[in-house]
């Protein structure tokens, strides 16, 4: 066992984690943070992303320990004070979402961006969340309320 | 999807990694971002008992400039790589091909010589072990045969790295060190060219570094990538040309290497003759890159049917020469 500690969503967490524990797991299966969804397991899919420093990455292939030290975020994260976050009202307001499976990635994802670019083009909206499939919704309504959630 | 069991082990420094691989041996195995072996080790392609995570080996994490040439540290994310400015400005086609790999997550996590050091791919062995018991072993899984394609006599699996192609165009060569070692080779000695054990790098060897030397007079190059999704997914094929023009307008220096068409990144030296010493005309393009059709040897064991992929390197390195021939 080895210890990690972390920031998660802005708190300091310390678990023992197995040698070979992902990250994806201990949020999950030891935390009971269910936000995080794994699909593929394989970093084809990102419905498994996550922030680690403000990076999107799948958790599906980072060992936990790798987040010794840093900062985690979870779509858990996102809301505050009561209130969604801009993205989760626009996911909601333009119907970007239909089984919902893909949407915490998407949001991880369209996080990561609007941090580092409040005025993205639709283009690098597609751009960053190209790791990240839905089988559902299609693309359109999510490109859509990710630009809405932005200062356009 | 779980990982076999394995040690972790966590140096602070070259040294000590350097310490754990030489104890360690074939047991052990290096962790960079981790987003190709932990992929492997889910399928049960790999098994270490040891993995030697690099992470905190903070002295293989830097790009510098150096002599008007560039050294990239093996643990440079490939994010980092196409974001650093001296990357983007005076060695674009490196930012380029980075850019092409996989999907922003995977960038922020996969580093520099992790992507070097792509293992091959194919179909019948990139696939979970319950997928692979059906049909038993081929030449990559310790087997005596191989499934792509019948009576073959060797592993075909496909080198499919993408900013390999690049770096060799633009004549990079790596610092690889042992415990008590070191040596530098040009980047294309890497690659045996053997779809079973595709990479010339000893189980006790790091690689250090990747330097690319100052960019020639004129210099200017382009990557094309083909893939079955735009958004994300392995090469298919992929063709980087670096040509320099002098002050007459004619081509002084040309190199095109190819990636996904091989056991390993492919270089076209035909091209290279065709075009130094030449002003570069539509035809001469034309030339160079039926040279390069006529190296390329895709197998059936990736995306899709080999000859489109070799039809498509005709495409992508007449693009290739021509994009870096207009850019400059
Ligand atoms: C869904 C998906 C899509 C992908 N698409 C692409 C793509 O389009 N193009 C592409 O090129 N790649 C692609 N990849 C592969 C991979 O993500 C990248 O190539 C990445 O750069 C690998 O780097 P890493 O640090 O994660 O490697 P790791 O997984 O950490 O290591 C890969 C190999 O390199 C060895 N290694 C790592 N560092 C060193 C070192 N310093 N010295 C010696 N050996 C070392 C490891 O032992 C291992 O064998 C994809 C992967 C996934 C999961
Ligand atoms: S579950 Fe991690 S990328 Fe699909
Ligand atoms: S909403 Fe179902 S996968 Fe995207």
């Amino acid at each position: 066992m080895e210890t990690l500690t972390m920031r998660l969503n802005g708190e300091e967490v310390t678990v023992q984690v197995e040698a070979d524990a992902l990250l994806i797991d201990v949020l999950r299966e030891r935390l009971g943070f269910m936000g995080t969804k794994e699909a593929c397991g394989e970093g084809e899919c990102g419905a498994c992303t996550v922030l680690l420093d403000g990076r999107p990455v799948t958790s599906c292939l980072v060992p936990a320990r790798k987040a010794h030290g840093r900062e985690v975020l979870t779509v858990e994260g996102l809301a505050s004070g009561g209130e969604l976050h801009p993205l989760q009202k626009a996911f909601i307001e333009h119907g970007a979402v239909q089984c919902g499976y893909c949407t915490p990635g998407m949001l991880m994802s369209a996080k990561a961006l609007l941090d580092r670019n409040l005025h993205p083009t639709d283009e690098e909206i597609r751009e960053a969340i190209s790791g990240n499939l839905c089988r559902c919704t299609g693309y359109v309504k999510i490109v859509e309320a990710i630009k809405a959630a932005s200062a356009g | 999807m779980r990982l076999p069991s394995f040690e972790h082990l966590e140096p602070r420094s070259l040294e000590e990694a350097l310490g754990f691989l030489a104890k360690h041996k074939e047991q052990a195995k290096i962790i960079a971002g981790g987003t190709e072996l932990l992929v492997c080790m889910k399928h049960g392609l790999l098994a270490p008992a040891y993995l030697v995570n690099l992470k905190a080996v903070r002295e293989l994490d830097f790009v510098s400039e150096d002599d008007g040439g560039l050294r990239i540290g093996a643990l440079t994310r490939l994010s980092t790589l196409s974001e650093t400015p001296a990357v983007r400005e005076r060695f674009p086609v490196v930012a380029q091909a980075a850019e092409m790999v996989a999907a922003p997550p995977l960038q922020a996590m996969g580093t520099v010589a992790g992507n070097l050091c792509l293992n091959t791919r194919c179909f019948y062995y990139n696939q979970s072990s319950f997928w692979r018991q059906a049909r038993g072993a081929c030449y990559k899984t310790g087997g005596d045969r191989c499934h792509v394609v019948k009576g073959g006599k060797r592993c075909l699996a496909t080198y499919q790295g993408d900013i390999a192609p690049a770096l060799i165009a633009l004549g990079a060569t790596l610092r690889m060190v042992s415990n008590g070692s070191e040596r530098e080779i040009p980047l294309a000695e890497l690659y045996t060219g053997k779809g079973r054990r595709p990479l010339a790098l000893e189980p006790d060897e790091i690689v250090a570094e990747v330097r690319v030397p100052a960019p020639f007079d004129g210099m200017a190059g382009d990557y094309q990538k083909l893939r079955l999704r735009g958004s994300m997914d392995f090469p298919l094929a992929g063709a980087a040309a670096v040509l320099s023009r002098n002050g007459s307008g004619v081509c002084s220096r040309a190199r095109v290497a190819l990636t996904a068409v091989g056991t390993g990144p492919l270089v076209v030296e035909e091209a290279t003759q065709l075009l130094e010493g030449q002003q570069v005309t539509e035809d001469l393009v034309a030339q160079a890159a039926e040279a390069a059709y006529e190296a390329a040897r895709p197998a059936s064991n990736v995306g899709s049917d080999a000859s489109y992929r070799r039809k498509m390197v005709r495409v992508l390195t007449r693009r290739a020469i021509l994009n870096a021939w207009r850019k400059e």
